[in-house]
Order: structure tokens, then C-alpha cells, then sequence
């Protein structure tokens, strides 16, 4: 409401255009800007003039109607403006109707700024800070990663000797004193012998993924060739398949598959991969190894008749220390270990491993390398 | 108090941070972080002793930028980005920074309420942990209810706060006292640039209470416990 009595100084207005720290500007009818305070300009970082005001108002919900708003000058808005590269100001807005014109008069309350200051420093803090524990935090995984890796190494190999020994003597008594042993004593004996050798499979499996999760899996890579690699482990397992009467076969796209590889680590894979094959199918099951050539990949794909893997398992499947559900046929122990070394030997390959159910029952274990340009 | 005071004493004499130093300020107060953690990069290939990129890089850059504020040359905003750009590239030595052995010690850092300028109570964590202890960074504005809480739970060896504004020195002294009620053996240390020109005696009201004037100080008063 104007007060009448008191004509408006000239130094005031002046002041309240040029050096007052109010919004201050007039639009028309049509809630168009046609006179802005310096104070304004400043604020949204460019001349209003000629702009609708609703077009400088932050309004998401596009609620806002300027010509509708209360124009007394009593009733107080909080309008936020937009304020170009800067955060948006919120003012506390009256307006003022004038004839065919109106006043648009705001305040930047001192308390606000200084609060939305506060905050900002306060939520950069909390972020930097974050960012330190979660530095900190890594840090202490890191050093129990290394203590767990050492300790396996260490227990490892502290039972590897005894083991050797337990082994020697057994296999001595089967092989000299296999005559004079009581049936049962053979027996156990031979129990001895396959659990120790079980135990040894473990231990080395422990010092393998304990070796490549302290970044000690050095690859001796040359230039090799798949062909003869396959075929010596499908003909290695030949007598293990042949105990249940499996079907195993090769099947290869060419003479040559040419690949840079660590020989023994990819032996290590494949055998890994094929005594699961048989681990895990039935009695007189079709095992295949399936070799296949793309543009840029060689790939070997083991195929199983077994259970399969259970959908919650896939992504299980190459952790270590993950048991599964699927049974070995014939009591075959597994140590968890398996295809976890196998994922890590072959991403340190630059390659890729994975499993796929078939439509119409068992398992497909693939693995891929990247062909070696002669 | 014991008064650990030292004179004068310039941030560093490292060769390879004096020599960094003027490109590293230039860039700050250009906001051109790649040419800052560039400096930064190079002098943590070179292995340079963490006390010496704190106090030769970090901390003499932002008392530059602290000053140029005061004496207005430079906007809040400007002061902040410096501010918030420091505490970016401190993050790049964390990975070399909490590597180190643990020696079984803790400490607490805080900033007493109202105070916001945390970045030197952060540095005093980080020369904690760069000495093998496990220091508990507690932010700046921290309540002391929740101050108290937190040495309550973690027990440290030695609680530390920091403080930038001399403003805030009554809140600090109330949160000195309150502290020293509730754990009345556990040595208390205070730092910050707020005693840049003085006014350590109010220290003396608190029992066990040591005023430290500076990182080297502080490694000193480590390397003695």
C-alpha cells in the first residue's frame, strides 16, 4: 500500500535503482519486464528487460501465474530466481499494482544466503571426507587380503610335506606289501591314498588362488598352438571317462589353432574343466570338446550331459570357496576352487570364461582366447 | 599447557616442492586442477616425504588464498574453490597415504561447532595415519555431544582439535572443558590458524592441553610418543 503523505525522494529512488540490495523491477499487463534495478541485473546475470518475469522464475512445476499473484503489496511469495552459471536465489517477492503496471519488489534475506552457504560447505565436507574413509577403508581391506593370502600360503605349504609323506608310505604298503595286507587294511590304505591326494589337490588349489590374489601369477606367455594342448587332455582324461563309461570326443574347426599362451596354466584349465565334464555326468554320458574359430577368438566350449547350473548359481560359479549344488556322480570330491583359478588364469590371458545350461539338459563351460596374428 | 610453540620456521626446504610450488599456486587460483595434481603427480613419483607436500604445497597454498581473502583481493568463492580443490588432490595420496604398518595408537580430529574450515584437521589425520595410527576425522561443525560419543566409543590415545577462526575460540574452550570433565587423562592437543597471531594462553585454563603450531611440530610430538 503506498503512503500517500510522504512523496517519494528523488535520492531514494535513485538509490533503490541504483545501489539498493533489492530486487526491484516493473512489468506490464502482460507480466512482461520493462524496468529492472541494478540490484536485479546482478542477481540473474543479464537484463531482464523485455523478458516475461515467469520466463526468469525457477517453476518445475509450472504452477506459477504472475498476473494472478496478489498484487496488494502485503502478501509475500518466495520466487526463486534463476541466476544463470550460480544456484538459483530464492527472494521473498511482493508486487504492486500500478495502473497498467506492477512493482515486483524482493528481499534476499542475509540469514538465507549465509545459511545456503553453510550448507554447501557443509555437504562438499561430508563428500571429501566420505571420499577419505572409503580410501581408508580400502586401504584396511587391502592389508587383510594380504594377511589372509599369507596365511594360506603359509598353511599351505606347511601341510604339503606331511601329505607328501602319508602318500609315499601308503603307496609303498599297496605296492610291496599288497600281499600279506588283509583285505580291509588295503582298503584303507587306499582310502588313505585318495583322501591324501584329495587334501593335495586342495592345498595346491589354496596356494594357487592364494599366489593370484597377491598378484604373484606370472604368466610364462609364447606362442603355442590349441590343436595339441586339447588333444592331449581329452586323452589324458580318456581312462578317467572310460571308469564310467563316458563318451568324450574332440572336435576341432582346424589343424592349427594359433594362440599366445602359458602353456601349463591353460593345460591347468582345461583339465579342470574336463574333470568336472566327468565329475559331474552320469554314467555312460556324451562328453564334447568343442573348438570354434570367430573373426578375433578361438573358443572351447566343454560340453557336459550333467545337471546343469541352477540360474541363482551362475553368478556363482567363478568365485572361490563356492560350493555348489550339483552332486559328482561317482563321489567325487571337489575343492571350490576350481574354476575360480581357471577365471583368473584366463582373464590374466586377456581372455574370457563362462557357462551356459544346454536347452535339452547338461552344461557348456566355455572358454575363449584371442588368436595369436601370425 | 605445555607449550610446544616453534619459532618461525619456513614450511619446507624439500627442493623438488620449492621448485613446484609457484605453478601449483598459479594453477589453484586458476581452478586448473589438472595442472595441480600434474605437480602433485610428479612430486609423489619422486617419493617426497608426505610433511613436506602438506606443508609446502597444501597448507602454504591455501594461508596464500586465506590471506588474499581477508584482504579482499579474492571473492568467498574463490577462497572455497581453492579450498575444495585442496581437499580433491589431498584424496591423491591416500592411496600411498594409508598403506602404512598400523602401530596400535588412535586419535580423534575434530573442528569444534560453527568452525567449517576443516582442511588443516584433516591434515593432522592424515600425518596421524602416515604414522602407522588410526585417526578418526570427524568433520568440521561437529557437534560435541556426538564428539564426546565418538572418544567415548573409540578411546583414543589423544584427542585433537582444529581451528581456523579465532572467533570460534570461546565454543573451542567450552568443548576443551567439557571434554576434560568427561575424560580428565586423555591429552588434548589444539592447532589451527587461528593462533597465527597469538592467543595460545587461553589453553592454559585446561589441564593437559598442548598447543601445537604446525604439522612439523605435530610429527615431532608423534615421533616422541
Amino acid at each position: 500500500m503506498v503512503d500517500d503523505s510522504h512523496p517519494f525522494d528523488p535520492w531514494l529512488i535513485n538509490f533503490l535503482w541504483y545501489s539498493a540490495a533489492v530486487v526491484l523491477m516493473e512489468i506490464d499487463e502482460d507480466g512482461v519486464v520493462t524496468r529492472a534495478n541494478r540490484f536485479s541485473r546482478s542477481l540473474l546475470d543479464e537484463n531482464p528487460m523485455g523478458k516475461p518475469l515467469k520466463s526468469l522464475i525457477v517453476d518445475f512445476e509450472h504452477k506459477l501465474d504472475i498476473r494472478h499473484l496478489p498484487a496488494d503489496g502485503k502478501a509475500i511469495h518466495q520466487l526463486s530466481f534463476g541466476t544463470g552459471q550460480k544456484l538459483p536465489q530464492t527472494c521473498f517477492m511482493r508486487f504492486l499494482r500500478q495502473g497498467n503496471k506492477t512493482l515486483v519488489i524482493g528481499e534476499v534475506h542475509a540469514e538465507q544466503i549465509e545459511q545456503m552457504r553453510h550448507l554447501l560447505v557443509d555437504t562438499n565436507n561430508r563428500l571429501s571426507n566420505l571420499t577419505r574413509d572409503l580410501h581408508k577403508k580400502n586401504a584396511d581391506l587391502e592389508r587383510l587380503n594380504e594377511i589372509k593370502n599369507q596365511f594360506l600360503g603359509m598353511a599351505a605349504h606347511d601341510l604339503r610335506n606331511p601329505l607328501g609323506a602319508i602318500m609315499l608310505y601308503s603307496d609303498y604298503m599297496l605296492e610291496h606289501d599288497n600281499d600279506t595286507l588283509a583285505d580291509q587294511h588295503a582298503e584303507f590304505l587306499n582310502d588313505i591314498r585318495s583322501l591324501s591326494q584329495f587334501m593335495l589337490e586342495l592345498i595346491n588349489d589354496l596356494l594357487d588362488i592364494s599366489a593370484i590374489e597377491a598378484g604373484h601369477l606370472k604368466l610364462d606367455l609364447e606362442p603355442d598352438d590349441l590343436v595339441p594342448l586339447l588333444k592331449n587332455a581329452v586323452s589324458l582324461h580318456q581312462p578317467l571317462a572310460g571308469k564310467k563309461e563316458m563318451d568324450l570326443k574332440l572336435h576341432l574347426p582346424a589343424e592349427t589353432l594359433p594362440v599366445q599362451i602359458d602353456a601349463n596354466k591353460i593345460r591347468q584349465v582345461l583339465n579342470n574343466l574336463l574333470s568336472n565334464a566327468i565329475k559331474f555326468s552320469p554314467h555312460g554320458a556324451k562328453i564334447e570338446v568343442q573348438a570354434t574359430l570367430t573373426e578375433d577368438e578361438i573358443q572351447v566350449a566343454v560340453v557336459d550331459q550333467g545337471p546343469g547350473v541352477k540360474p541363482e548359481e551362475m553368478l556363482q560359479l567363478f568365485k572361490p570357496f563356492i560350493r555348489l549344488s550339483a552332486q559328482a556322480t561317482g563321489n567325487e570330491k571337489s575343492t571350490g576352487l576350481g574354476l575360480a583359478i581357471c577365471n583368473k588364469i584366463l582373464t590374466a590371458h586377456k581372455g574370457r570364461i563362462w557357462a551356459e545350461n544346454n536347452p535339452d539338459g547338461g552344461a557348456r563351460f566355455f572358454i575363449a582366447l584371442p588368436i595369436l596374428e601370425l | 599447557m605445555s607449550n610446544l610453540l616453534e619459532t618461525h620456521q619456513p614450511p619446507t626446504r624439500h627442493p623438488s616442492v620449492l621448485r613446484s610450488y609457484p605453478a601449483y599456486l598459479d594453477a589453484l587460483m586458476e581452478g586448473d586442477h589438472f595442472t595441480c595434481n600434474q605437480v602433485l603427480q610428479s612430486l609423489l613419483k619422486e617419493e617426497v616425504p608426505l610433511i613436506d607436500l602438506y606443508r609446502g604445497l597444501f597448507e602454504r597454498s591455501l594461508v596464500h588464498v586465506g590471506r588474499m581473502w581477508e584482504s579482499n583481493e579474492i571473492s568467498v568463492a574463490a577462497e572455497h574453490m581453492a579450498t575444495a580443490m585442496t581437499e580433491s588432490l589431498m584424496a591423491q595420496v591416500y592411496p600411498v597415504l594409508f598403506k602404512t604398518e598400523r602401530c596400535g595408537r588412535r586419535a580423534i580430529v575434530s573442528c569444534t561447532v560453527n568452525e567449517y574450515h576443516q582442511v588443516g584437521g584433516k591434515m593432522v589425520a592424515d600425518l596421524f595415519e602416515a604414522h602407522g595410527w588410526d585417526s578418526y576425522f570427524l568433520g568440521a561443525n561437529t557437534p560435541l555431544p556426538d564428539l564426546l560419543a565418538m572418544v567415548e566409543e573409540k578411546t583414543p590415545h589423544v584427542l585433537c582439535f582444529s581451528l581456523a577462526l579465532y572467533s570460534n575460540t570461546p565454543t573451542l574452550l567450552k568443548s576443551l572443558q567439557r571434554a576434560r570433565e568427561v575424560f580428565p587423562d586423555l591429552p588434548i592437543l589444539v592447532g589451527g590458524q587461528a593462533f597465527s597471531w597469538g592467543g595460545t594462553e587461553i589453553l592454559d585454563r585446561v589441564s593437559n592441553t598442548h598447543f601445537l603450531a604446525n604439522l612439523n611440530v605435530l610429527e615431532d610430538w608423534i615421533q616422541q610418543w
